[in-house]
């Protein structure tokens, strides 16, 4: 049984206050390892994407879908998620579009997002 | 990082053993769609055909490079009834090259195998072995190999301008030059346009289907020795001046680092550097090419053109016979063959175009040296570049 959440939780280094991501044991930009861990807003922008029209076989069903990679606001150039992107036409997915947490399940490391209505 | 583009990743150049050891030999098996031949059937022919190519015996065997380590290698040891030194990481393309040439400098063994054949397993998007190299979040949301070079390309297009159509180009010539090698899997249906690529169906926007390798089965191997020993042989050496590796990372969705720092600009700025080469000097290249899009990212991070550049410098047939670089002459992974572990193709097709002994209407006139780069796990994985050159 998979516990689905509506939060991301990230790292940030207590040196140098970097966030990174994955989970790391150290700081990868200056190597200490005193760590806090902080609940992200969940809400970024859209880096890249695709469409895929083929997946692995228990996901055919699913094609085509959006996948994407999503730089949250925390951190924009450190923290980037791949996720599905749902809830939006495909062919309105677009790179820099405004994207929010929809679910997130972190046993398996799968998140989705959806675009954000109002910020 | 975006600001990192244009560092220079040089740093010390490594005192690679220039020169001292060369490829001897090479054997390519059938390619084919579907073989009624066991793997081990296939790597054995290879072996055994690039052993004899060089002029060798196979109990002068007495190092291997191949895939899976340990379990990888035994068959060789047991069909030999020899022991055998395990030569590097088992990548059998460029990185095995440099690998090997360093293994046999320092005297560790002295006649090499490179080889790898499959018969029957896939890689997408069949399920097992894909499974097991996309890791994590990549497995749980079922995206293939495509989807990632997908996202790449994505990104590049977003970021540089380039264009589908320059995607596609590089399938075009790679067809073309499949066209001319009649082993090539591809080569048989004829040439292909760009309209013919755009219209082929999408597999993971933006990439088609005619953007992606071919997935099949198929053996090769080569032998390489020491320099010394090469001179006696059956044909001329090709000598390995300058050979670097370097990895990055083992998952796919690495590419989210924004492609920097880069293990493949590493590897060519060093082993130009070992070999004292510039890109002009190239008479022909060996690159990579599961998707397009790698292609033009890898000729960027080589060196060939600047960041971003890619797209275009693949256009006006640069990389087809008679352009300026001509690369991946069998066809490629694209065209040609790809056997799930296939980086030792291009190291094949420069060393069979060097020797000229492939078929007149795709062999170059003379060519005497040669850059031979590697990619193999993810899209920022491992990375190896060789400068080959004809003795």
């Amino acid at each position: 049984m998979n516990i689905m959440t509506h939060q991301i939780q990230i790292q940030r280094c207590l040196e140098c206050r970097q966030y990174r991501w994955p989970v790391a044991p150290a700081c990868p930009f200056c190597f200490a390892e005193a760590v806090e861990s902080v609940a992200s807003r969940g809400t970024g922008a859209l880096w890249t994407f695709t469409i895929a029209h083929r997946a692995h076989p228990e996901f055919m069903k699913d094609v085509p879908f959006a996948v994407g990679i999503v730089a949250l606001d925390e951190s924009p150039g450190t923290v980037r998620l791949l996720g599905r992107i749902v809830d939006c036409e495909l062919d309105a997915v677009r790179i820099r579009m405004r994207l929010e947490l929809k679910s997130c399940d972190e046993q398996n490391g799968t998140y989705s997002f959806r675009p954000v209505a109002t910020e | 990082m975006r600001d990192q583009h244009e560092s220079d990743t040089l740093g010390e150049v490594m005192k690679f053993p220039v020169g001292k050891a060369a490829i001897v030999g090479a054997h390519l098996t059938e390619q084919s769609r579907k073989s009624t031949r066991t793997a081990e059937s296939l790597a054995f022919e290879a072996v055994k055909g690039a052993i004899e190519d060089a002029g060798l015996k196979l109990t002068d065997i007495d190092g291997i490079v191949t895939p899976g380590g340990v379990e990888g290698a035994g068959w060789l040891c047991r069909q030999l009834r020899k022991p055998l030194t395990l030569v590097g990481s088992g990548a059998p393309g460029a990185v095995g090259v440099a690998e090997a040439a360093a293994f046999i400098a320092a005297g560790l063994c002295e006649v090499v195998v490179v080889v790898h054949a499959r018969s029957g397993q896939r890689i997408g998007p069949a399920p097992q072995e894909t499974r097991k190299n996309v890791k994590d979040a990549a497995e749980s949301l079922g995206i293939i190999m495509a989807g990632f070079y997908a996202q790449m390309a994505q990104r590049h297009m977003y970021e540089f301008g380039t264009r589908p159509e320059q995607l596609a180009e590089v399938a075009v010539t790679f067809r073309d030059h499949a066209t001319r090698n009649p082993r090539s899997v591809m080569g048989a249906k004829g040439p292909i346009t760009v309209d013919d690529v755009l219209s082929s169906r999408p597999v993971s926007t933006p990439l088609h289907l005619l953007d992606c390798c071919i997935d099949n089965d198929g053996g090769y191997a080569f032998v390489m020795t020491s320099s010394e020993r090469a001179r006696d042989l059956k044909k001329k050496p090709i000598a390995i001046l300058g050979g670097q590796t370097a990895m990055w990372s083992g998952t796919y969705d690495d590419i989210k680092e924004n492609y920097y720092p880069s293990p493949a600009r590493l590897t060519g700025q060093r082993a130009m550097a070992q070999a004292g080469v510039k890109h002009g000097d190239l008479d022909l290249l060996g690159i990579y090419d599961c998707f397009t899009i790698t292609v033009i990212r890898l000729l960027e991070d080589l060196g060939f053109c600047k960041i971003g550049e890619g797209g275009a410098f693949v256009q006006g047939g640069t990389l087809g016979i008679g352009g300026k670089y001509p690369t991946n002459l069998d066809g490629g992974l694209l065209s040609h063959s790809h056997n799930g572990n296939p980086a030792g193709f291009h190291v094949i097709e420069i060393a069979r175009q060097l020797w000229q002994e492939v078929e007149p209407n795709r062999q170059l006139k003379d060519p005497k040296i040669a850059l031979c780069h590697h990619q193999g796990m993810a899209v920022l994985g491992r990375h190896g570049t060789c400068i080959l050159a004809l003795q």
